[in-house]
């Protein structure tokens, strides 16, 4: 669980570090598709880190 | 606890970030970025291979998933051979980028509606989805109705040992590749332009 915990880490800072670089390189189209394609599907993902079950 | 479909949805998406293989230098640190691809692919594999061994388990799988080859393998391997038919010249750099955000992003979509919504309504938002991508990108409503219309069906047929991770890179990206070599699709500059 820790280590999901840990990989979901990475991927949302690798989804951030490639969108910056493609809009630096002035590939807008390419970083818009990135942030708003993964946006959704990153917030839920963040909404259910966040909830804590309680047994 | 993480949302299991969620996480799973997550990681499709975030493998749009592929796409950044295409800002990388030819060389990387004196090797050819080609054998990163070949390497990418094969660690996927191993560790596909230790998962199915069991020797560890892995969040985000289906149940189905346990005793064949999970989607992750699927798509990686749609995108290595994308890159790798790009590196020697078979696949034009417009299509292999868009082809690949398509993949990522609609198939999650199509899930998602189908669940919902309906399996007619998942095709639709589909190919609604696949030809704005492909338009934005490509930007040429030929190409991207052709690649949208196939990406859709190429995602219907469930196979047992075929997934459509894989199916909707390849049909797509091959089906415009024909057209546009062949002459009968129009002209258009191949080349990651700038926005």
């Amino acid at each position: 669980m820790e280590f999901t915990k840990f990989y979901i880490g990475i991927l949302y800072t690798v989804l951030i570090i490639c969108s910056i670089i493609f809009y630096l390189n002035n590939y807008y189209i390419i970083a818009s598709l990135l942030i708003l394609g993964n946006m959704l599907p990153g917030y839920k993902l963040a909404l259910s880190l966040m909830v804590k079950h309680e047994n | 606890m993480i949302d299991q479909a969620i996480y799973r949805r997550f990681n499709h998406t975030v493998a749009s970030c592929f796409v950044i293989y295409f800002l990388f230098p030819e060389y990387i640190l004196g090797v050819d970025r080609l054998y990163l691809v070949v390497v990418f692919w094969l660690s996927i594999v191993l560790i596909e291979y230790f998962r199915l061994s069991g020797v560890f388990a892995l969040d985000g799988m289906r149940d189905y998933e346990s005793s064949r080859i999970a989607g992750f393998v699927w798509f990686a391997t749609g995108t290595c051979a994308i890159l790798f038919f790009y590196e020697i010249g078979v696949f034009p750099e417009i299509f292999a980028v868009s082809t690949i955000i398509m993949a990522s992003l609609v198939d999650p979509l199509i899930g998602e509606c189908n669940k919902k919504y309906g399996d007619l309504q998942g095709f639709f938002a589909g190919f609604i989805a696949s030809v704005l991508i492909y338009q934005l990108i490509i930007g040429s409503l030929f190409y991207s109705l052709i690649g949208g219309l196939v990406a859709v069906l190429v995602e219907r047929p469930k196979f047992k040992w075929l997934d459509d991770d894989l199916l909707m890179q390849i049909f797509p990206i091959l089906i415009m590749t024909i057209f546009y070599v062949s002459g009968l699709g129009p002209d258009l500059q191949v080349s990651l332009g700038s926005d």
